[in-house]
């Protein structure tokens, strides 16, 4: 044992680096470094590294606003006015805020259409669909947040009972998306994001007009916004279906189907 | 690799905008000219996959293109006719974007954007927003894009719209040197955009592929029908008025015209070798009349 190790100390310290071209070895470490590039790039991300990426390309305004939006809210969610139980200013809120975050969104999903992407976009390997199902979920994730944090907050400063305050923000927040969603089936161009617009201002008046009555808003009547409820996030998710189905169009001179498939 | 549009028809109510073509595209560069109207963005759509066919179909190494979904859009770049940007994104920011719904890593997006932005010439607006750029340079970073994911089919549609002569050189240039192992398909109505390096001139007219051959091939079919004559000015505009004139020079007291004819226009006209645009003004005079009368 001890022979063999000297036998390789002694090899190892007579070993010398055999001649070679400089210029060879460059040569070599190039083809080496190309090699990778040209495997590197044949990796391709999955859906969960697309929907990280594709977080950082919603437009900072969406998120901004939507921050400003509760910096307005919070504020006066915590602080009242809820003296003597004024159910109408809270109504009220929540009818002007539910549909404003609704709203918010839509332009950016919508964006593909309006700036004229949507013909690039939908020949990549992530197709329209798994885009617009990303930015979907990403926004929608947000609007839930966004939705929790003013809900928690009311529930703390007003004292109502949750499930009368969860019905009061998500009808309106649901007829808004249902009414927005519809938009985006059947108008996918900027003019799509105007009648959205028109839609959230319809919401808000009609929510509003509603919250100055205060019949409406007692616990009598809580059955009725269960109701409500319901039937607009059956509506909500048959829309969202259907819209998503409808992201294998795109509008030329005649109604197209896109061939791709999911 | 072999691409086959397998009589692939597009049916509008009132019009047949592509009428059952069929084609075999392998490695190389495929000029695809012809009017507007011809069909050329249709056939295109549909090669991409962004358009049902009504019927036919599109297959790569006999596998159809629809069914291989992801897999073919992998090996795809489009540039489309009119094409839009989020105006708020940089040119770097756009290319990442799009490298992203490739599906490209982002070490490999940032490397490619970075190369591509130098190859047309835009590395010093890399972070300059699009909606700053000219026309020219949207168009270039349009080209940048279809080429992210180095791929294997490449379909511009009109990529040299709105690019001045020297950037069109530029593109040649560049096509001809990225096309090796691809399928490059360019439609565009500037014959000489593809006269220098298109290996196959697809023609198409109505719907359909009326020519399909080297430039050298298909322009030999209308050989005998390009005259040239010099003549007196009142002659020349009779002639004008009668013929398809591909050229008129001034030369002193006459006029020098290039004439597209089956028959020969004048006693003096001399028969000369005719070139990718005569063969345009040959097949498309017609259609570039009705569309002119059509504008007026």
């Amino acid at each position: 044992m001890k022979i063999n190790e000297r036998k390789i100390r002694e090899d190892l310290a007579s070993f010398s680096v055999p001649p070679y071209d400089p210029e060879k070895m460059r040569e070599t470490v190039r083809l080496a470094k190309k090699a990778y590039r040209e495997r590197q790039a044949t990796v391709r991300i999955d859906f969960w590294q697309f929907l990280s990426l594709q977080f950082h390309f919603i437009s900072k305004w969406v998120w901004l606003v939507q921050a400003a939006l509760l910096c307005l809210i919070l504020p006066v969610v915590i602080r009242g006015p809820f003296d003597g139980g004024r159910l109408e200013s809270i109504a009220l809120l929540f009818s002007c805020a539910a549909p404003l975050i609704a709203f918010l969104g839509f332009p950016e999903i919508l964006k593909s259409y309006s700036h004229g992407m949507a013909e690039i976009e939908a020949c990549t390997r992530f197709s329209m669909r798994r885009l617009m199902g990303a930015r979907m979920l990403i926004l929608g994730l947000a609007d839930l947040c966004c939705l929790t944090v003013i809900l928690a907050a009311s529930a703390a400063g007003s004292g109502m009972p949750l499930l009368r305050m969860i019905l009061y923000l998500f009808v309106p927040f649901n007829v808004t998306c249902c009414g927005c969603l519809t938009v985006l089936d059947h108008v996918k161009s900027r003019q799509g994001g105007y009648i959205c617009a028109a839609v959230c201002i319809l919401c808000i008046a009609l929510f509003s007009r509603l919250s100055l009555i205060k019949r409406y808003y007692e616990a009598a009547a809580t059955g009725i916004w269960a109701f409500l409820f319901f039937c607009s996030l059956a509506y909500f998710a048959l829309e969202l279906i259907r819209t998503f189905r409808s992201f294998d169009s795109l509008s030329y001179s005649q109604k197209e189907t896109l061939s791709v498939p999911w | 690799m072999k691409l086959a549009l397998n009589h692939l028809t597009k049916r509008y109510k009132d019009k047949t905008a592509v009428d059952s073509l069929s084609a075999e595209l392998s490695p190389g560069i495929y000029g695809l000219l012809g009017a507007n109207g011809a069909g050329k963005t249709t056939l295109m759509r549909m090669i991409c996959g962004i358009l049902n066919p009504t019927s036919g179909n599109v297959t790569l190494d006999g596998r159809d293109t629809i069914k291989m979904g992801e897999n073919y859009r992998d090996l795809l770049g489009y540039l489309p006719q009119d094409f839009g940007y989020y105006p708020v994104f940089t040119a770097m920011e756009y290319l990442l974007y799009i490298a992203a719904l490739k599906g490209l890593t982002k070490s490999t997006a940032k490397v490619r954007a970075n190369e591509l932005l130098e190859t047309v010439s835009l590395q010093t607006v890399a972070n300059k927003k699009i909606r700053a750029f000219s026309g020219g340079m949207r168009q270039r970073l349009g080209i940048a894009q279809a080429l992210l994911n180095d791929p294997k089919i490449l379909v511009l549609d009109e990529p040299t719209a709105g690019l001045d002569p020297k950037e069109r050189v530029r593109f040649r240039n560049l096509i001809s040197e990225t096309s090796k192992d691809k399928i490059v398909i360019l439609s565009t109505h500037i014959v000489s955009d593809v006269e220098y390096i298109a290996d196959t001139i697809l023609v198409m007219k109505d719907g359909r592929l009326i020519h399909q051959g080297r430039p050298d091939e298909i322009t030999a079919s209308i050989k005998g029908y390009v005259w040239e004559c010099k003549v007196e000015p009142r002659k020349a505009e009779l002639l004008t008025a009668k013929y398809t004139v591909s050229n008129l020079k001034h030369e002193g007291n006459q006029d020098m015209l290039r004439i597209v004819s089956e028959e020969k226009p004048c006693e003096n006209a001399v028969q000369v070798e005719p070139t990718l645009e005569d063969l345009y003004l040959y097949y498309f005079s017609e259609e570039a009349a009705r569309q002119d009368r059509e504008v007026c």
